[in-house]
């Protein structure tokens, strides 16, 4: 056993007490989609952070986040992809998730670790859907069919 | 930094029936196990900036002193080494003395109370010390089953020195009532897991004449990390 604070649902209130960090970045590429959850519904009081290289938030805090709309969308502005890198690092929370679930958004699918990490079947569910030249679509799946991969650190 | 797998049961089951969203929002797919390097090898940087005045004394954002018992909540973050999260951001948030939340999509039918917003951050010092000052939060009813009520608590994220140590969660008051009725608590497979969640009554950390004293702990996910805690 280890000594570790448990995790606990973020709830639905969080918004105006973490709402200093909404921003949805200001990079030329748009990347957006919906979180769903298991009977294909729109989640809309989960938030989304993202991490990119060189995507800065409020104030220079060090990541992006948004809550989702009530299609449960969000929506963020990033830097150009690398062709050898996910367009952002995920991290997801919604009331009903007693855990936050980490995961990866990529422009395409490519020769990464954390794709090839992920089995074979279910790669599809980290790569963006490219619209027009400057938006990625991607949807977030908590449960279902499509069901996002999700990652765990060691 | 090492990320030892969690014990079983110190994680609550992404889908347990008794909260009943999770059935629906609870990812059935085991996670993926991957090296933290590959996700983020380094932390979230808190500027100063963005801090405000009365970002630790949440009775201070009316014009009065809001409704309530006075509390100061204080701690320590470190990791599993023991070792202290330093200079690491601390968000928390909470309901009002009557149980109802300053959002619009609170429908409690309890009264918000003006001088009440239930928010702050910090960072933690060079101890991984935190401090803050509020007021006890009510208990609330929510629609999760016939007469189901959320014990008092007050959410806490935190993110420590690297992004893989992040946490969001809820503390606890001691001996609250609620506790064997509330599937968010019991969600936690682990008794002593549960029990970390509790804080606990400190008579030091009272301050005569004024508030209370809470003291919460929290170990973050981690080992091995550098003496600077980068």
């Amino acid at each position: 056993m280890s000594n570790v604070t448990s995790s606990q649902t973020i709830g639905p209130f969080f918004h105006n007490a973490l709402a200093w960090a909404f921003d949805s970045g200001s990079g030329p590429i748009e990347l957006v989609g919906r979180v769903l959850d298991g009977s294909d519904q729109p989640v809309s009081d989960a938030m989304v952070e993202i991490w990119a290289d060189g995507a800065t938030g409020k104030d220079g805090f060090g990541l992006l986040r948004q809550p989702t709309d009530e299609a449960g969308q969000f929506r963020f502005r990033i830097p150009a992809p690398h062709p050898s890198a996910p367009l952002a690092h995920v991290c997801v929370f919604a009331r009903g998730c007693f855990n936050q679930h980490f995961t990866a958004v990529f422009p395409s699918m490519m020769n990464h670790r954390l794709l090839t990490a992920a089995p074979e079947s279910r790669r599809a569910t980290l790569v963006a859907a490219k619209e027009g030249d400057h938006t990625y679509r991607w949807d977030l799946c908590l449960q279902g069919a499509r069901e996002t991969v999700f990652f765990e650190y060691e | 930094m090492r990320f030892p797998p969690l014990g079983l049961g110190e994680r609550p089951n992404d889908i347990h029936p008794p909260y009943k969203s999770t059935s629906v929002r609870g990812p059935r797919e085991p996670r993926i196990a991957v090296r933290h390097e590959l996700v983020a090898a380094t932390g979230i940087g808190a500027p100063i900036s963005i801090f405000r005045a009365n970002d630790t004394d949440l009775t201070r954002h009316g014009t009065s002193e809001p409704m309530g018992q006075a509390i100061t909540v204080s701690g320590r973050v470190i990791d599993e080494d023991g070792k202290p999260v330093r200079d690491s951001l601390v968000e928390v948030w909470q309901c009002n003395a009557a149980g109802r939340y300053a959002h619009a999509k609170d429908d409690h039918d309890a009264p918000l109370d003006p001088n009440f917003l239930g928010q702050g951050k910090f960072l933690t010092d060079h101890e991984g010390r935190y401090r803050f000052k509020t007021i006890k939060p009510g208990a609330y009813p929510w629609g999760n089953h016939e007469n189901a009520w959320r014990p008092a608590h007050i959410h806490f994220s935190l993110f420590g020195n690297v992004y893989a140590q992040r946490l969001v969660t809820q503390m606890y008051f001691p001996d609250d009532p609620l506790f064997p009725f509330d599937p968010i608590f019991n969600g936690i497979p682990d008794g002593a897991a549960r029990q970390r969640l509790i804080s606990r009554f400190s008579l030091d950390e009272t301050v005569s004449g004024t508030s209370l004293g809470y003291v919460f702990d929290i170990v973050l996910r981690g080992r091995g990390a550098t003496p600077t805690g980068i």
